[in-house]
């Protein structure tokens, strides 16, 4: 196709520049040295750019997962366990747990006749500990 | 919130073996997409070593800036395609823009569109008819008067190698598919690359000449 809106040398360069995918690396390098350009510099100075951003990304996410580790520390640690608890309290709150549950969760628990009362307070335990994490999670969000 | 992240298919591109390679094809379309402004009238200026500059940037600048762009997120990468032609199309219209906040010295421009990310491009590949005051027109027939003979010595210094003729007639044409300068002169295809390699040993006395009494000059140097 031609392009009427730039001149001949113009065009030339163009040309030039299209084809350049026929010149090995050397002969691009030894065409930019003609120009006066030191490709080496330019090269040296785009990896420690890179090399930068991809320690900051690095880095960056390292964070976040420290900072998703240290919050389920903490959730976890101030959890007071059912584990050990009055065998009432617990069942009260397993049934206070039931009814605030979604259906299909409610459903997940209908032979609970078959429940001991350690099952219920351990599912107590992971029901808190999942609370705290979402609210934490809402929190930073 | 988590931190912005860098793009991976940025990050891939730029950590494949070929990255160097790329970089210096990269650098090679900035420092031609500068030196066509120089036919237009835009006076550059050079570094030690005779490198070209836009303001006070050059071609390896620009294309340190888009890798930087292409990093940052403030440029989107098209994975569509190649990271050469990712940079070429980011060096493009960064070279435009440095051109028009630090050159007003009557380059003719034909138009201005901002591109898909909302940044003027390079019209040169954007370029649509736009009418010219009369002291346009005469600045920008000299231009084109001075582009015409210093294709015409160029090609003069070529007489006896009709293939290369052909080949700089094609070009300066605007015709650079392989295929159909093939196909209007004759030369076959796998000849063209060569003649590409030749022309380039040949090339320095033209890239950075701004006009013809300069290129005479080096043809005279023998430079």
């Amino acid at each position: 196709m031609k392009n009427d809106k730039q001149g001949p040398m113009e065009n030339l360069l163009d040309g030039l520049d299209q084809h350049a995918d026929a010149l090995s690396s050397d002969e691009v390098k030894s065409e930019l040295e003609d120009r006066g350009i030191d490709v080496d510099a330019g090269v040296q100075e785009a990896e420690m750019t890179i090399a930068a951003y991809d320690k900051e990304d690095r880095l960056s996410w390292m964070k976040v997962a420290d900072e998703k580790k240290a919050s389920l520390r903490v959730a976890e640690s101030t959890v007071v366990s059912w584990v050990g608890r009055k065998e009432e309290d617990i069942r009260a709150a397993f049934e206070a747990f039931l009814k605030r549950a979604t259906p299909n969760h409610a459903l997940a628990f209908r032979k609970r006749d078959q429940l001991t009362v350690q099952d219920m307070a351990e599912i107590l335990d992971a029901d808190e500990s999942l609370r705290r994490k979402s609210d934490d999670e809402g929190k930073r969000e | 919130m988590p931190p912005k992240r860098v793009n991976p298919a940025v990050m891939a591109a730029l950590k494949q073996p070929g990255w160097k390679d790329t970089f210096g094809r990269a650098v090679l379309h900035a420092d031609t997409t500068i030196r066509k402004y120089v036919w237009r009238g835009f006076r550059p200026k050079f570094r030690a070593k005779n490198e070209i500059t836009v303001g006070d940037k050059s071609a390896s600048d620009f294309v340190l800036e888009a890798i930087r762009k292409l990093l940052d997120g403030t440029r989107t990468y098209d994975s569509s395609k190649d990271l050469l032609a990712n940079l070429n199309s980011i060096t493009d219209s960064l070279i435009w823009s440095e051109k028009k906040s630090s050159d007003r010295t009557g380059i003719v421009d034909y138009a201005e569109a901002p591109d898909e990310n909302g940044e003027e491009s390079d019209p040169i590949s954007t370029a649509q008819d736009v009418e010219l005051t009369a002291s346009e027109k005469l600045f920008h027939n000299e231009l084109r008067e001075d582009q015409r003979r210093c294709f015409a010595t160029i090609r003069e210094s070529f007489d006896g190698d009709r293939k290369m003729q052909e080949y700089l007639d094609a070009l300066s044409e605007g015709i650079f598919k392989r295929a159909e300068i093939s196909e209007v002169t004759g030369i076959p295809v796998e000849q063209i690359d060569e003649l590409r390699r030749k022309l380039a040993k040949y090339a320095r006395r033209f890239f950075g000449v701004p006009d013809f009494e300069a290129l005479q000059r080096r043809l005279d140097e023998g430079s």
